[in-house]
């Protein structure tokens, strides 16, 4: 669809709009700032954009996005690296890094199993972790995989593989939301705080 | 169309555009239905873990053509399904999705469907469950099998006695006790809705699989072979499990 833009400015649009959230109004908006006044740190952009796909790899250790061999939490000998948090997402290690006081390390995912989709194993680097397990380098596991049927398939399909090899498996809570009111909590989460309800 | 609060079952849902959901289910009265779900991945969506696979809920839709639009989603009772059983859901879910067209009514599957659902939440082991529901699956399709009666004697099936499954014809007696023959004993479990011996339930299991091959053609259910890629997995890193067990982890 053309909208009168010359060719190169109609392929930075169609270039900005991969982004998450960024429809053709929003596109276009980021390109005329961009090459209407912004040019220098539009450059910059480029640049680091650029840089940051030819650099940034994954973790040997965990799968997380880093440009070095090891992540700075895999490589903090500080941190209690024998107790692995896997998540599905390099933004959910953020979350936890961010909010809770957890000093283990994590396994990214990158994804979670979706058996009609054809998304196994092999998809998520589950062999790699296995590895992990097998090799003694592991002694506890946090699944904190999200709350969908497809979160709980790979957490329980994770503790499969581990259980075995004598790791303390765990997986995250669910429940009310803190400053939540019961009545407005839906049923599947009521339920499952109910199962999951610890002792005081 | 429109549809008001019909019983669902959901059999899969994937993203659509930014914030929306296409959510597959099979309704009771309507068949199998795509809808779709305009805004069911926002952060704040009331829909939200409302929609999940395998879940019952009540659906309200309306639109023309192919897809209909969703409007209103309420919660069934909530129901989780945990270890093999929770792939013995999502291999039913699949050959449902798989062998059942869009916009064809049929009560029979969606009571399949719910029965397993409900009998493997209730603890039942998924390696029998699952049989009794492909049982019913073929039946409600139209390739119902006739379980007591030999096709090429008229006799009544017998326990003892090996059968063999042929095409469009049903089960004929035979005398040898070869791979692709099964016991009457078998049969007749199939039929009765439980099995006398736990082997038979293996057994039951090759003779679907049998059953339910050609209709299935060439393309392999994913499920299947994503938990095939698992149990591979799974039995190179883990200690081989006591036999007893075996039954419990095959679906």
């Amino acid at each position: 669809m053309s909208h009168g833009f010359s060719p190169k400015i109609e392929r930075l649009i169609g270039a900005l709009r991969i982004l998450p959230g960024v429809g053709q109004k929003s596109a276009q908006r980021m390109a005329f700032s961009v090459l209407a006044g912004e040019r220098q740190g539009g450059a910059q952009l480029a640049e680091a954009l650029s840089d940051a796909i030819a650099s940034v790899g994954h973790c040997d250790t965990c799968r997380m996005l880093t440009e070095q061999a090891t992540c700075s939490i895999c490589a903090n000998q500080n941190r209690h690296l024998a107790r692995v948090c896997v998540v599905e997402s390099p933004a959910d290690v953020i979350a936890i890094e961010t909010n809770t006081g957890y000093e283990g390390r994590y396994f990214v995912l990158g994804g979670r199993l979706s058996p009609i989709d054809g998304v196994g194993p092999d998809e998520l680097g589950l062999d790699w972790l296995a590895e992990q397990v097998a090799d003694g380098q592991i002694d506890e596991l946090i699944m904190a995989t999200s709350a969908t049927i497809e979160g709980q398939t790979t957490a329980e399909y994770v503790a499969d593989l581990a259980r075995n090899a004598g790791v303390v498996i765990s997986r995250i809570a669910q429940g009310v939301p803190v400053g939540g009111d019961l009545e407005t909590v839906d049923a599947g989460t009521l339920s499952q705080a109910f199962a999951g309800r610890s002792a005081i | 169309m429109r549809v008001d609060l019909a019983e669902c079952i959901v059999l899969h849902r994937r993203p659509w555009r930014e914030t929306s959901l296409i959510v597959e289910v099979l309704a009771r009265d309507y068949g199998r239905v795509a809808l779709v779900a305009k805004g069911a991945r926002r952060p704040k969506s009331r829909w939200s873990g409302l929609l999940e696979p395998l879940g019952r809920v009540s659906l309200s839709w309306q639109g023309r053509g192919e897809m209909q639009t969703l409007i209103d989603v309420q919660p069934d009772v909530y129901r989780r399904l945990t270890d093999n059983r929770l792939m013995a859901g999502w291999y039913a879910a699949e050959l449902t999705l798989r062998l059942c067209a869009r916009g064809d009514p049929n009560p029979m599957l969606f009571h399949s469907l719910a029965g397993l659902l409900d009998v493997l939440n209730a603890g039942a082991p998924a390696v029998v469950a699952l049989r009794f529901f492909e049982r019913d699956l073929l039946a409600a399709l139209g390739y119902g099998l006739d379980f007591q009666t030999a096709a090429d004697t008229g006799r009544p099936v017998i326990a003892g006695q090996r059968y063999k499954l042929v095409a469009n014809v049903g089960f004929e007696t035979t005398n040898a006790d070869a791979p692709g023959t099964v016991d009457g004993r078998v049969l007749l479990g199939l039929c009765r809705g439980r099995f006398a011996q736990a082997e038979d339930a293996r057994a039951a299991r090759d003779l679907l699989r049998q059953a339910l091959a050609p209709l299935l053609g060439d393309r392999e259910l994913k499920s299947v072979v994503t938990l095939r890629a698992m149990r591979r997995l799974g039995q190179r890193t883990t200690k081989p499990r006591p036999s007893a067990d075996e039954s419990s982890q095959k679906v």
